[in-house]
């Protein structure tokens, strides 16, 4: 029974730790990347071309080393970590992910996509509620939604730590619409058999009902 | 594919589509019929709405388990088995105290009859039993996911989903829908489950997906991650959009075609 009660407490203090680093903020750094992008909506709309530009005619688009000539632009000091972003997503890399402001990186992904295979990236805005922060990150592939995830999830709070940890990286949001596909049968709801609802209707009818 | 012998048998009040590859009709019909005879005499056994069927004797203490079919007992520990194992979440015991096994019945009765298709030399064949599937054999199938709006039989409407049925997966059940409104209760709370608008879940036997299929779908997301668990995969359709689609989220192992 003692090495029982041991083997409890052993793992009730993995739980904790386990629980511990759930809800630590391991996503954290892209939200100080997120945070002060967004009030300079303007700068970015203005920069993001230019930067955009300079990269392109860079031969080798491969990793952010095109992104160091970008420099050379007289703007102001906020717009360079505007290009920094920017470049990272112009790399071809189909995992390219950056942590900026939707708008920049929408701007960059259009940009990328006139010379790539248009694969990109979006954060949403980090959005909370009673469960904590949330964050869903996007990847688009020629203008259709291939992937998300939720790249900030959860709380402290003891209930949902549980239920993000499990339920999060489970399951993949799915955008669903209704086509006509060429299938041997389809999956439903149970149904009354139209054979017995017209029976059904034979009897109210003969019952006179 | 040469041919394919193809009918609709009905029992329970629902029609159960049976297709065999290869079949000849000398082999296939008594096969057929045993399968049939089957749903017919689960349907004797544990019907509802039948005031003399084994079940309705047992609730009004007219019999004991003991004098019942030992598959009712099978069935009823079937439900509790169930109600274990998704931890709540699939609960044969309504709140007024009826047993309701009605959520179980339809996938274990397939699964059983389908006994005699298996005994039937077609290797192949498909039981579309009323919104589940079921199927054996080596060839692939395209399934359809029905669109939750469609009322009645989907099949010809337009699905939101195609997956493949055969291999990894051979068993398919959907649980909400239009279908019959309100009739699945969350155990928790006793009320009528509105947690998603419709859930399929694939795996490899009908009862277990049938009873996880109603087990999310009055439990909601806390019964999600014990399916996944179980190596089932899911199709959660969580409500409609306004240009007519729907959202939606998927286990990262559904068999999607799409």
């Amino acid at each position: 029974m003692r090495a029982t009660r041991a083997l409890l407490v052993a793992g009730g203090c993995t739980a904790i730790v386990g629980a511990g680093w759930v809800a630590s903020p391991k996503e954290l750094p892209s939200l100080d990347l997120v945070a002060p992008s967004s009030p300079t909506p303007a700068a970015e709309a203005e920069a993001t071309p230019t930067a955009s530009a300079s990269t392109a005619p860079s031969p080798e688009p491969a990793a952010t080393a095109s992104c160091v000539p970008t420099d050379d632009d007289p703007d102001e000091d906020d717009v360079d970590r505007d290009d920094e972003d920017d470049c990272v997503l112009v790399t071809p890399s189909p995992t390219a992910t950056a942590a900026a402001s939707p708008d920049a990186t929408a701007d960059a992904g259009a940009d990328a996509g006139a010379q790539e295979p248009a694969t990109a990236t979006y954060d949403g805005p980090v959005v909370s509620n009673v469960r904590g922060d949330y964050q869903a990150r996007i990847t688009v592939e020629g203008g259709v939604v291939t992937d998300v995830q939720a790249v900030v999830a959860g709380t402290r709070e003891g209930d949902s730590i549980e239920i993000n940890a499990r339920a999060i990286p489970e399951l993949r949001a799915r955008v669903l619409d209704a086509q006509t596909w060429d299938v041997a049968a389809v999956s439903g709801a149970s149904f009354t058999s139209p054979a017995f609802i017209e029976s059904l209707e034979g009897a109210f009818a003969q019952a006179g009902l | 594919m040469s041919e394919v012998f193809r009918t609709t048998v009905h029992a329970m009040a629902m029609p159960f589509t049976v297709e065999i590859d290869g079949g000849e009709a000398e082999a296939c019909e008594p096969a057929v019929a045993a399968f049939h005879a089957d749903l017919v005499w689960a349907d004797e056994v544990f019907s509802l709405w039948k005031d003399d069927s084994y079940l309705q004797h047992l609730l009004r203490g007219d019999i004991t388990l003991d004098e019942a079919p030992p598959e009712l007992r099978e069935v009823l520990e079937a439900c509790e088995w169930f109600r274990e194992q998704t931890h709540g979440g699939f609960d044969a015991r309504r709140a007024d105290g009826v047993l309701d096994p009605t959520g179980l019945v339809k996938g274990w009765a397939v699964a059983r009859a389908s006994r005699h298709l298996r005994e039937a030399r077609g290797a192949d064949w498909m039981v579309g039993a009323s919104g589940d599937v079921l199927v054996a054999g080596n060839r692939t199938r395209r399934i359809g996911i029905a669109d939750p709006r469609v009322q009645g039989d989907p099949t010809g409407t337009a699905v939101v989903d195609v997956v493949a049925l055969g291999g990894a997966f051979t068993a398919l059940a959907t649980s909400g829908g239009a279908q019959v409104v309100d009739h699945i209760w969350d155990p928790v709370t006793g009320e009528v489950a509105r947690h998603y608008m419709q859930v399929s879940v694939a795996g490899r036997d009908l009862t277990e997906c049938d009873a996880w299929a109603t087990a999310i779908a009055g439990g909601g997301p806390r019964i999600v991650p014990r399916a996944l668990e179980r190596g089932l995969e899911v199709l959660l359709v969580l409500g409609g959009r306004s240009d007519g689609g729907f959202d939606a989220q998927a286990s990262p192992g559904w068999p999607s075609l799409t």
